[in-house]
């Protein structure tokens, strides 16, 4: 095992980030579901007002953006907070690009 | 410029466009190194009433290898926020700003530092105060003793940090050198300057009169170097998130996703005169580990055929490495591994050399100690001075002129001993010095001069 000394940084954040990715990534993938119904009911329902947005950056960073990649092969990239994970599931994709059109 | 505007994309977000690097030993506190990396360029002094700031959503960094492997053993990171006092006025100030904590000024930064190591990460400060930028005498009167020297703070580890804006101490003529290379003191020799019947004449200096915002660290030499290792290398960069969405309903920005690099700089010039133009962004993103795909252009320097061919014939020596395809190992050494020791024949022991990863990083060997002042030579390491650029660079440093020179071979035979320098080489320059600057540095920490204040710059005359 290394000691600090003979750990680089470039070790640590290597190690940080395969734990941070590998955990929401389990957590992205099982919640898929749940995701595609929120961007659902979210994309079909009334527009909220501004009032009733998320105005701190807590609120924000609770917030999900899905960046669908690639229709075809249902590559997409997920954004919550600081973390970004890329699930593929085209049957989620599909859905999004039909309530988008 | 250095690295103002220096890329497409970069060029329309200045809050991002990381435009000097200076690592230096401190000249006042020899046993310390001051890094100082400068942000949001060519700034107008009179930029009211939306005055020059940090942006909140990027991550600045200053980073350090201290291993040879041009990975970031050691960051510093940087993050800032706003704080508005009275959003009901369009003012910047309602009164003269006196001190950091004034409820006249209105629109207020403050900043954390963090540093990240082998150990993880600890917070070194946080909450601490920007100073204002200088708009004139009325509103941020004894700028430097009452705005500017409270501002630098002292980290937990006893390093000292500054964040705010200052005076640009990079001096070029920016309006000669991308006018086809038109030197003003050499303009005669130069075939398109010829053929209108130009004479020599003294540079100009573009950036005379500007300011920029400086994240500046003085750290122990002892807290950012290996045991046996003198040599580091030192970056910046600037990171976004990777999402950004404008809400037109609040007038805001979300953004999401983790931090990705959109600006970097290490040495002078590197993007801006040596990278090509499908390249530029895309070097912005990449990290310094992975130069090795950029050294084509270290080695075979667009800007060597353009300065044989404009000042043609004075350069033959120059055209005839040019046309041979030789790779220029003189600036693979300068810029991309650092000097190996015995290449100076004045010096033999002198090096700088981190090893053989080729990456762009500002690399000072901290076991040189900084010139005297009054001996000082801002032509650095070409003019006798081992405590100059490019070993480190100093804020007073000519990087212009020693960088046009390295690229029109005034050094290739150091290590290519069947290669003569041309003669019009130590001609070269954009007319510049030290001097050139509207203002003086300073000192002491953090060395870049006092910000012009917008009342009286532009100057009346």
């Amino acid at each position: 095992m290394p000691t600090p000394e003979q750990m680089s940084r470039r070790t640590v954040l290597r190690g940080a980030a395969g734990v941070g990715a590998a955990g929401l990534a389990v957590t992205a993938l099982t919640g898929a579901p749940a995701l595609a119904s929120a961007a659902l009911k979210s994309a079909t329902s009334t527009p909220r007002r501004a009032s009733q947005l998320p105005a701190t950056e807590e609120a924000a960073s609770e917030a999900v953006v899905v960046h669908v990649r690639d229709l075809r092969t249902g590559q997409l990239d997920v954004y919550r907070g600081t973390s970004h994970v890329r699930i593929h599931d085209r049957q989620l994709a599909a859905q999004l690009a039909r309530v988008s059109a | 410029m250095s690295s103002h505007r220096e890329a497409p994309e970069i060029s329309k977000d200045p809050v991002a466009d990381s435009t000097d690097v200076y690592a230096f030993i401190s000249p006042d506190q020899p046993s310390t190194v001051t890094l100082i990396a400068n942000y949001v360029p060519l700034q107008e002094p009179a930029g009211g009433p939306n005055f020059y700031e940090f942006g909140e959503d990027i991550l600045y960094e200053i980073h350090i290898d201290t291993r040879g492997t041009a990975e970031p053993d050691i960051s510093y990171q940087f993050r800032f926020r706003t704080e508005v006092t009275n959003p009901a006025t369009f003012l910047y100030n309602t009164a003269p700003i006196t001190s950091l904590t004034s409820s006249a000024w209105n629109r207020k930064q403050f900043y954390s530092v963090t540093r990240v190591d082998a150990r993880g990460e600890r917070c070194l400060g946080r909450d601490l105060p920007c100073p204002p930028c200088n708009i004139g005498p009325l509103s941020t009167p004894s700028y430097a003793t009452a705005l500017a020297q409270p501002a630098v703070s002292k980290l937990s580890d006893g390093s000292l940090v500054f964040a705010g804006q200052r005076a640009e101490g990079f001096y070029v003529d920016l309006g000669s050198i991308f006018d086809l290379g038109n030197l003003r003191p050499i303009e005669e020799l130069n075939v398109f300057a010829k053929a209108l019947g130009l004479q020599s004449m003294p540079g100009v200096n573009a950036t005379k009169f500007l300011n920029v915002h400086s994240i500046a660290l003085q750290v122990p030499i002892s807290s950012i170097t290996a045991p046996g290792r003198p040599v580091i290398g030192i970056w910046t960069t600037a990171s976004r998130r990777r999402v950004g969405i404008f809400d037109d309903s609040g007038g805001g920005r979300f953004f999401s996703g983790p931090h990705t690099q959109v600006s970097r700089l290490a040495n002078p010039l590197v993007n801006e005169v040596l990278i090509p133009m499908g390249k530029k962004d895309y070097w912005n993103t990449q990290k310094p580990e992975h130069d090795k795909q950029f050294a084509s252009f270290v080695a075979h320097p667009e800007l060597a055929s353009l300065i044989a061919a404009l000042y043609s014939p004075n350069f033959p020596n120059l055209q005839a490495v040019v046309t041979a395809g030789t790779a220029r190992a003189d600036l693979e050494a300068i810029l991309l591994t650092g000097i190996p020791a015995g290449v100076l024949p004045s010096a033999p022991g002198f090096t700088n050399f981190t090893g053989a990863v080729q990456a762009d990083l500002l690399r000072l060997n901290t076991s040189i100690p900084p010139t005297p002042s009054k001996s000082a030579n801002p032509l650095g390491v070409v003019g006798g001075d081992l405590a100059g650029f490019p070993n480190g660079r100093r804020v007073f440093d000519d990087v212009v002129t020693v960088e046009l020179r390295a690229v029109a071979g005034a050094v290739l035979h150091l290590v290519d001993p069947s290669f003569t320098p041309d003669g019009a080489v130590g001609a070269i320059t954009d007319g510049l010095d030290q001097t050139s600057p509207g203002t003086g540095y300073l000192p002491q920490f953090p060395y870049l001069g006092v910000p012009y204040d917008g009342y009286d710059h532009p100057p009346l005359a």
